[in-house]
């Protein structure tokens, strides 16, 4: 760093970040402008995330509806700062924190029970290999994974799937909560305890 | 050095490597230890089993579901303009009924001002027949009958001096 000045190092490195986040920016407003392409790449992901977070794939379903539509009209608002799936994931925390919060939610909680069929989600495990014996033992940890996390408290369950679903790093994850990196690692801890002991984890 | 001999990671060591914050010490030691580099293998093969049937569950989940539908655009008034229409309006519901009434807008009287055109279209054609006969008794040129044979010994009133 000989030939720079300390400030004029700084500023190569902050003007650089910046064009590299307008230029993230506008690649990802380009690629929310396309309803149907976000659709296509992010519907299936979101789906999991909630339906994992509240346990109940049908109003999921509707929060995650929203939250592409929500992030499809205020797609200006996307400051480049994350990637787009990041960005969505905070939509759609925020839409689910919303919908818990409403009476609308605690109304259907209370008339309706719908939750996540572990069989049914190990049905659809996907067929690579043909040995019946492989298969036989991947769905019985899917369904034993599958519970275990069902099992978690919210804000275990929240960073676990952020971290293990979403691939969101600790800091990210410690950004979008608004919660303490050592808290996060905390709840990533006492969940990882929890899943690992659940799947016959030796120590 | 064999696997039982060495000290292994702990359970907080595991579990930081597992989620990304491992430290220097605990990834030079499961380059070594194959027990401990099993258990962090193990649970990573759990996980993407788990990651790839839940994500081919939400697919088929997102594909059952309903396409989404979006709300038709519609234009947010911005409060401003909302004060100024409605400015508008109360200023108009004002001067509306006192133009009315003071005939600015020419509502009241229109008919009656008409009526007076009317009249007065009339009124022109007779006024015209009286000036034409003034003319005729004032003008010079135009003898009239009257002062040619003299029957008209005290002047029109026009000419007739004010007394004194």
């Amino acid at each position: 760093m000989g030939a720079y000045a300390k400030s004029e190092f700084i500023d190569m490195v902050s003007g650089t970040r910046l064009e590299w986040r307008c230029a993230r920016r506008a690649r990802a407003i380009g690629e929310l402008d396309d309803i149907d392409g976000l659709v296509r790449n992010y519907r299936a992901k979101i789906l999991r995330f909630i339906a994992f977070s509240i346990g109940d794939p049908d109003l999921a379903e509707t929060i995650t509806q929203d939250t592409l539509l929500k992030a499809w009209m205020g797609r200006e608002n996307f400051r480049g700062d994350c990637s787009v799936r990041t960005w969505l994931t905070r939509i759609a925390l925020n839409v689910t924190r919303d919908h818990l919060r409403s009476r609308k939610f605690k109304f259907w909680k209370q008339t309706r029970v719908t939750v996540l069929d572990m069989e049914e989600m190990a049905a659809v495990l996907p067929a690579e290999g043909s040995n019946p014996e492989r298969q036989v033992l991947a769905k019985e940890k899917v369904r034993e994974l599958s519970q275990a996390v069902a099992d978690l408290s919210p804000n275990q369950r929240t960073v676990f799937l952020m971290r293990f679903v979403e691939e969101m790093p600790v800091n990210e994850i410690s950004q979008t909560l608004g919660m303490p990196v050592a808290t996060v690692r905390t709840h990533l801890h006492r969940a990882l305890n929890a899943v690992r002991g659940r799947m016959g984890a030796k120590p | 050095m064999t696997d039982e001999a060495m000290d292994h990671l702990s359970e907080e060591a595991l579990n930081d490597t597992l989620i990304g914050m491992g430290s220097s010490t605990a990834e030079l030691h499961l380059a070594t230890c194959t027990l401990c580099r099993a258990k962090v293998e193990e649970f990573q093969a759990d996980l993407g089993v788990w990651n790839s049937t839940t994500l081919a569950w939400s697919q088929v989940q997102a594909e059952q579901g309903e396409r989404i539908r979006i709300p038709a655009p519609h234009r947010r008034l911005s409060p401003a303009a909302v004060g100024w229409a409605l400015a508008a309006v109360a200023l108009l519901a004002m001067v509306i009924p006192v133009g009315r009434e003071s005939g600015v807008f020419g509502t009241k009287h229109s008919a009656v001002a008409v009526a007076q055109q009317e009249d007065s279209q009339a009124q022109i054609a007779q006024d015209n027949e009286l000036l034409k006969e003034v003319n005729a008794a004032i003008n010079p040129d135009e003898m009239s009958q009257l002062k040619e044979y003299d029957l008209f010994k005290t002047p029109p009133p026009r000419h007739r001096q004010r007394p004194q």
